[in-house]
């Protein structure tokens, strides 16, 4: 960097992580001791990491690197519309009341059926967030109402949005790294669908386990949130899926008719089948229903804003080439816990990100041995980084999605989840030849 | 998360709007294109909607050099700038369009094969938005830009990619890159149009050799090689048989059939023209190097890259020389001499003779700026 004229200041020996200990302490002072919300501290840790190469005015990278998650910010707005419009509309509360009226009496079956329903637009589309807005709103209730726990609730949904983000067909992590070494995306559903099915019929039944136990469902329903949904409702059953339907075709359609239907995108999904919801409910406030919306989902935007700024700066100042050179030094033995640890780590400023910047290098130094399966193995470690802060993604906006506060409160019951995944992933990577054989 | 106050969220946004702003410049400089110099063996300029008059007016719109000889024989067709962050593709194409004279055959040069690409620079890369070659006349500047297509010329992206001829699919944001758009789409979105239109350059110019010029970054295993189709791995070997008498390392691949949209691939199989690429080297474009700026664009060094070579965790080898740009265009305006003299070896009718163009040790010894025109 140049702009300024200023000389630099960061050490000649080691500028690079020099630099990023100043832009993570000017973050972490800010965010923690000043409590400044975590995307001005983001920003403001960027900015620090430029002024010390001498470039106190690094507005070009702030501003690039702000808008690398603005198709993730208009599919997070969109989709907090179009479950605002279901809430308020009152389309929610039938759905709810219709799935605890017919299968609440069996949480066996009904916990890992809520799983599928949450894993699935994350299957179709290959994000974490697509799944856990589509289908917050409507499991956490669900699962609310039937006695669990709220943060036990959130968790099974962030879980559910992150493991269908790893599970066949559609695994975009797994593309970009495959992509790194021109590797065809062709044989991976099954080792996607080793790293994410067990795990999530475990992990379902593992946060799920109080319902298991106590049966005790029907009777907490009492302090269902939708407790209209027990009484008359205004609505059929059928109309009250009418914007779930659609949302699901328009997330499916493009891609089961690749020729025939165009994709334009998951905001546009959204956004028309909010239309649908509202047009299939009782009048009810809808400016006021956008506006709610767009402010509860106006501190994750910032987030994300200030994550990309920050990769950026870090990126140009050499911090991200560091911390990647570092992780590739492991020795072959280490390289496996290298992985575990460093891609989801990587993971918290972008799953995608980490595939690309982590995820490559790492299959390139494990080259010959099964590469579907290591990259397989790899996507599914990236896709955990949706779970780690600072963005911590599914597990921010599953908090939201069941009115909790505090996000900590949810990330606490995804650790020992996370870790059965990345455990799964691990042993795939040290094993992949056998895998290989085994799964073909 | 904490909420703050009014009056200093207020400020917040006054002074994100400042930054933005401040920073419009930067981006909208990057519109305007480098003057390229028509060099004397230049015989026509057009563009590339001549082909396809639907890019006319569009981003994707971009400018051809034809340089034909007295005498019959191939037609070659050189792209660089697929990729607008490989900069030694680019700048081999201009050095051919500014000193190359044609005696025999025809040369068909798009030094910005994907124009868009030149206009923006990749969110989170880093990258710079220009570098400097140093000619005898002074610094003379170049457009850094990005591997795909700019997001505001075509946008949204799909989640996923499916690829229109062969149905495979790739992660969305590939439906932006030109190298995995091929044959393209007369109807499709910009980048497939562009695709298009260059396969339809090949057919209707009767191309005898399409040559796809890349960098690619030290630890991709496909770097510092030749990747032929099927039907063009004998002139492949060939060449690449000159390039080590020339003191070019270089490996030789033939193109995978079960990748898609990639040059060396679909040309090959849409056309009748004998479909190649090349891939150098480059620490810019890799996850492992340090400090990113134009000058790690021209220098090609990087002390990262130094210690994963030590590691052996890199494609090629990596000393504290680096791979500078003189180094990547030498070898890029070998292999497209040793491509059109191989041509002729095997069929004397296709032959295509150049001259002007420097050889490998001229350009290492030199240097790239005292080749290269000065900044006009």
């Amino acid at each position: 960097m140049t702009a300024g004229g200023l000389p630099a200041i960061a050490p000649a020996g080691w500028p690079e992580p020099a630099t990023l200990a100043v832009m993570l302490g000017v973050f972490a002072a800010l965010a923690v001791w000043r409590r400044w919300p975590i995307g001005v501290s983001l920003l403001a840790g960027a900015w620090a990491g430029a002024a010390v190469n001498g470039d106190l005015l690094p507005h070009r990278h702030l501003i690039e690197g702000a808008f690398s998650y603005l198709d993730p910010i208009l599919v997070i707005v969109t989709a907090m519309i179009f479950m605002r419009a279901l809430a308020d509309g009152g389309a929610l509360a039938c759905i709810v009341g219709a799935v605890e009226r017919r299968l609440g009496g069996r949480p066996a079956l009904l916990l890992p059926m809520l799983m599928v329903i949450v894993m699935f637009p994350g299957m179709v589309t290959g994000s974490s967030t697509a799944s856990v807005l589509a289908t917050g709103t409507m499991v956490g209730p669900v699962l609310v109402g039937l006695g669990l726990c709220a943060e036990r609730a959130a968790a099974i949904i962030a879980m559910g949005g992150v493991l269908g983000m790893i599970a066949p067909p559609i695994n975009i992590p797994a593309m970009i790294i495959g992509s790194g070494i021109d590797l065809p995306y062709v044989g991976f559903a099954a080792p996607l669908a080793l790293a994410s099915f067990p795990a999530a019929l475990l992990i379902v039944y593992w946060l799920g386990w109080p319902l298991l136990r106590q049966r005790a469902g029907r009777a907490a329903m009492a302090g269902l949130a939708g407790a209209g949904a027990t009484a008359a409702s205004p609505f059929s059953l059928w109309r009250a899926l009418a914007a779930p339907l659609a949302a699901a075709a328009l997330m499916i359609a493009p891609r089961a008719w690749p020729s025939a239907v165009p994709d334009y995108g998951l905001p546009l999904a959204f956004l028309i089948s909010a239309a649908v919801a509202v047009v299939v409910s009782p009048r009810f406030g809808v400016v006021r229903s956008l506006v709610a919306a767009t402010e509860d989902v106006l501190p994750v935007a910032g987030i994300l804003t200030g994550v990309g700024a920050f990769i950026q700066v870090m990126t140009v100042t050499g911090g991200r080439g560091w911390l990647v050179a570092l992780m590739l030094a492991a020795p072959a033995w280490a390289l496996v816990g290298a992985a575990a640890v460093s891609v989801p780590a990587f993971g918290a400023v972008s799953a995608f990100g980490s595939a690309s910047v982590l995820g490559v290098p790492f299959l390139l130094s494990m080259l010959g041995r099964d590469e579907v399966v290591t990259a397989a193995a790899l996507s599914s470690l990236a896709g955990l980084g949706d779970l780690m802060l600072p963005a911590a993604i599914a597990a921010t906006l599953a908090a939201r999605a069941l009115g909790i506060s505090d996000r900590r409160r949810v990330l606490r019951r995804c650790v020992l989840p996370a870790a059965a995944i990345a455990l799964v992933a691990a042993a795939m990577l040290a094993w992949s030849p056998q895998i290989g054989r085994w799964l073909r | 998360m904490t909420s703050i106050p009014a009056a200093r969220g207020a400020a917040l946004l006054a002074l994100a709007g400042l930054a933005a702003l401040a920073s419009a410049p930067a981006f909208t400089r990057m519109r305007t294109p480098d003057r390229l110099v028509r060099g004397p063996g230049v015989t026509a300029q057009w563009r590339l909607s001549s082909i396809h008059p639907a890019l006319a007016g569009t981003p994707g719109d971009t400018d051809v050099f034809d340089l034909a000889g007295g005498r019959p024989g191939g037609t070659l067709l050189v792209l660089g700038g697929t990729h607008g962050d490989e900069p030694a593709g680019y700048l081999a194409a201009v050095v051919l369009v500014e000193r190359a004279r044609v005696e025999a055959g025809r040369l068909i040069v798009i030094p910005r094969a994907n124009a868009s690409g030149f206009t923006h620079n990749v969110a989170q890369e880093g990258h710079p938005q220009r570098f400097a070659i140093d000619t005898p006349a002074g610094p003379r500047w170049f457009t850094f830009g990005a591997r795909a297509t700019n997001p505001v010329d075509e946008w949204p992206d799909p989640l996923v990619y499916r690829l229109a001829r062969s149905g495979q699919t790739l992660a969305g944001s590939e439906r932006r890159n030109l190298n995995r758009a091929y044959p393209g789409r007369p109807d499709g979105r910009l980048t497939e149009q562009i695709a298009h239109a260059v396969t339809q350059l090949i057919v209707r110019e009767r191309v005898t050799l399409a040559l796809d010029l890349h960098e690619a970054s030290p630890e991709y295993p496909v770097v510092n090689t030749i990747v032929a189709h099927q039907r063009a791995m004998d002139l492949a070997a060939l060449a690449a048989v000159r390039l080590q008498e020339a003191g070019v390392e270089i490996g030789l691949e033939e193109s995978p059939r079960a990748l898609g949209g990639l040059s060396h691939r679909e040309w090959g199989d849409a056309t009748g023209a004998y479909a190649v690429l090349m891939e150098t080297t480059s620490p810019i474009q890799g996850r492992l190097r340090g400090r990113t700026d134009g000058a790690l664009a021209v220098s090609g060094r990087d002390r990262f890259y130094e210690a994963a070579s030590r590691r052996n965790r890199l494609s090629v080898p990596f000393g504290p020389e680096g791979w500078p740009i003189a180094v990547r265009v030498a070898r890029h305006l070998a292999g497209a001499l040793a491509f059109a003299a191989s041509l002729g070896d095997l069929d004397p009718a296709s032959a295509i003779e150049l001259s002007g163009v420097p050889g490998y040790e001229e350009v290492i010894a030199r240097g790239l700026g005292p080749l290269m025109e000065p900044e006009r």
